[in-house]
């Protein structure tokens, strides 16, 4: 079964495997599953020709170290940017996301992964993120329930 | 003062909901303690040593007689009638309990008070001078910017999780009293030489905490409509490359001072250089608007000429009240009219701490004689900003009943001090019998004339609350083998002159901390030349007399 995440404010089956230790990098689509599949930023710029010769969709995993601005000239031509949360206290995904938003104007699917909980993801979708995928324990009926807990905000 | 709109009580009434959500699903064992921690500091709520702590935000230090008697209803329903006045011009209480905070924030909300942003990783409440509005070096207000950086600041979205907390302080005067050179960032009000238009002069990267550092100049002159644009530049920076291996080392000073300061200001100006004409633009018309909220009051004209010899008659008939009125009195921007600092630093009380009788009591006072207003100040006092001189003796009486007229403001007993070993679970030594030790050792008031303008601070360990680093006296508890030691600084301080003291040698024994101070006063008065303060007189001679004096 396809694990649920909520997408635009809705719980979703996820067609995307974003896990990075799980695949094959010579595509991002697997012909077998029809899982879709994303990839890490290096093995995106080691084999950018490739992936654009190739029908279907395109995902890219960035680690939150990663420098959002080498996506520059490729956000049109992808489907999905994953942002790691690799400790619920660390913030940088959240200025990666509004970089990726307003700098480079992409407009398609920016997903959390990694520590995604609850209470944190309406400041997660201020910041530009749509998708999210939550860590293991967290309810996505309750998420759901809780994502807009503010009817105004300041920014 | 600002006055909330339908949309800001909104906010605040949301997050009062969303925080007695959290505190629910944590009592039913639904949240852990791991992911509640993070969303209690969010909300200003620590465990402490005896119950958990909760820090209410006092945005710029302004508060209104209604809100002050809402503080003093809470201490005395919810804690233990009493509240802590901080160095971020915040009231915390210290007794409360978990499940009964969702119904404090609610009180709170009523009279347009959160502890949104109290503490946690983010941008804490602006602080400011607290003779903004009033004081006769002010070059403009500075309340409106701290307002508008208030809500810019308010559930940011992209600077919730920082690497570490960020402060924020914004002066609007020559004389620095909001000590803008030890904050994450410093805000200073100028004025263009050629032009004759006012901006902003921005510092980064100042501190105190294990790793003090002045702050330093990032742009010499901004103007006004700017002010958001180049502060989430800067927090930008900031949030992608400051240091989160190590808590000690992620404050935004270490990385002005691993970049240099003139790397990443190229990094501020070229992430500023893309988003400065953006949706961050501040109108004219809005600070216009913003000003309406603090505007001055509809002063009485013409008092001096009326009242002077009265008042006079006054000053002579009664000592006690003319060295108040010497000491915890000053000038006004308007003529007729005194600022009065509060003392809230009586000999045998924990600096800072109010009672809910004292704040109910400066609830009316305020109401009676300063047009329903109060501040907190920085150095943990209250501040009565428009006071007609012909009502000061009215105050002066009100203020004796409250035990608030105690004429140290200035003085060496008029300490910064944080609540130390008592109540804090971080400290390492006890702040609050030392501030009592010095005041029982100085209960002569002339000598304390005599002395002069002295700040002396004291923090109970090395995180700073009581910034010891910028006392001209400073008081650092360290623990030594389980006992309590404390480090001495001499030459520090935070105003426009802003510096850090310098240790004067081995800690002293809890005993010997009045006595140590004892010696460096004798000191500087065998060496002061005339008019010369303290202050001066280190930096004029250098920490050795001292040194030889105490370890003599």
């Amino acid at each position: 079964m396809r694990k649920i995440i909520i997408k635009d404010d809705k719980l979703v089956e996820d067609k995307w495997s974003t896990d990075l230790t799980d695949q094959n990098p010579g595509t991002t689509e697997s012909e077998e599953s029809g899982t879709l599949r994303v990839v890490s930023l290096e093995q995106w710029k080691q084999n950018k020709a490739r992936y654009l010769s190739q029908n279907g969709a395109r995902g890219v995993a960035l680690s939150n170290v990663d420098d959002v601005l080498e996506l520059s000239d490729d956000v049109e031509f992808l489907d999905l940017i994953c942002l790691e949360f690799p400790e619920a206290g660390d913030g940088r995904g959240y200025s990666q996301a509004k970089l990726l938003r307003d700098r480079l104007g992409y407009r398609k699917e920016i997903r959390a992964t990694g520590e995604v909980l609850t209470d944190q993801l309406f400041l997660m979708r201020r910041s530009g993120i749509n998708a999210f995928e939550l860590r293991a324990g967290q309810d996505p009926e309750a998420s759901l329930k809780r994502l807009q807990p503010f009817s105004v905000s300041y920014q | 003062m600002y006055q909330y709109s339908p949309e800001d009580q909104r906010l605040v009434n949301e997050r009062v909901a969303q925080f007695r959500d959290q505190t629910e699903r944590f009592i039913s064992g639904e949240l852990g303690e791991d992911e509640f921690r993070p969303l209690r500091l969010m909300n200003g709520l620590y465990i402490q040593r005896h119950a958990p702590m909760l820090r209410v935000a006092v945005p710029y230090g302004l508060l209104s007689s209604e809100q002050m008697r809402t503080l003093a209803h809470v201490s005395r329903k919810y804690d233990r009638g009493y509240g802590h006045l901080t160095t971020r011009q915040n009231m915390q209480f210290n007794w409360l309990k978990l499940e009964q905070v969702p119904d404090v924030l609610e009180e709170l909300a009523k009279v347009e008070m959160h502890t949104i942003q109290t503490s946690g990783n983010c941008i804490r409440n602006t602080s400011s001078d607290q003779l903004a509005g009033v004081a006769i070096d002010e070059l403009e207000d500075p309340r409106p910017y701290c307002e508008i950086i208030r809500q810019w600041s308010t559930l940011h979205p992209e600077f919730s999780f920082l690497p570490r907390k960020f402060k924020i302080a914004v002066s609007g005067s020559l004389n620095d009293r909001a000590a803008t050179q030890v904050h994450d960032i410093g805000i200073q009000l100028v004025k263009q030489e050629v032009t004759g238009e006012i901006g902003f002069k921005v510092l980064v990267g100042g501190g105190l905490g294990r790793t003090p550092v002045i702050g330093k100049v990032i742009r010499e002159f901004l103007p006004k409509k700017y002010l958001l644009s180049y502060l989430e530049a800067i927090l930008r920076i900031y949030n992608l490359a400051g240091r989160r291996d190590n808590k000690y080392k992620a404050r935004i000073k270490i990385l002005v001072n691993s970049l240099g300061i003139e790397a990443f200001t190229q990094q501020v100006e070229a992430e500023w250089e893309e988003m400065r004409s953006g949706s961050l633009l501040i109108e004219d018309r809005d600070i216009t608007e913003m000003q309406q909220h603090f505007q001055p009051f509809d002063y009485a004209q013409g008092l001096v000429t009326d009242v002077q010899s009265n008042f006079s008659e006054k000053l002579e008939a009664s000592p006690a009240f003319a060295i108040w009125y010497r000491q915890n009195t000053q000038a006004h921007r308007v003529p007729g009219y005194r600022i009065v600092t509060v003392s809230v630093k009586a000999p045998g009380e924990a600096p800072g701490d109010l009672t809910d009788r004292q704040m109910d009591g400066m609830a009316t006072l305020a109401d009676k004689f300063s047009f329903g207003q109060m501040r907190v100040t920085h150095e943990q006092n209250l501040v009565l900003a428009d006071v007609a001189e012909h009502e000061l003796h009215n105050v002066w009486k009100g203020l004796l009943s409250l035990d608030l007229a105690t004429s140290n403001i200035g003085t060496l007993t008029d300490m910064i001090c944080c609540p130390g070993l008592d109540f804090c679970s971080l400290a390492n030594a006890s702040s609050i019998p030392i501030a009592k030790q010095i005041n029982d050792h100085f209960d002569d008031l002339d000598y304390l004339y005599d002395i002069g303008d002295i700040k002396v601070k004291m923090s109970g360990c090395m995180n700073a609350c009581g910034h010891h680093h910028v006392g001209h006296i400073g008081i650092l508890g360290v623990d030594k083998k389980g006992e309590e030691w404390y480090q001495i600084t001499i030459g520090g301080s935070a105003e426009e002159d802003a510096s850090l003291g310098k240790i004067i040698g081995p800690a002293v024994s809890k005993e010997d901390v009045a006595t140590t101070i004892a010696t460096l006063l004798t000191t500087y008065i065998g060496l002061r030349k005339e008019e010369e303060t303290f202050l001066q007189s280190v930096r004029r001679v250098g920490v050795a007399p001292f040194k030889e004096a105490v370890y003599a």
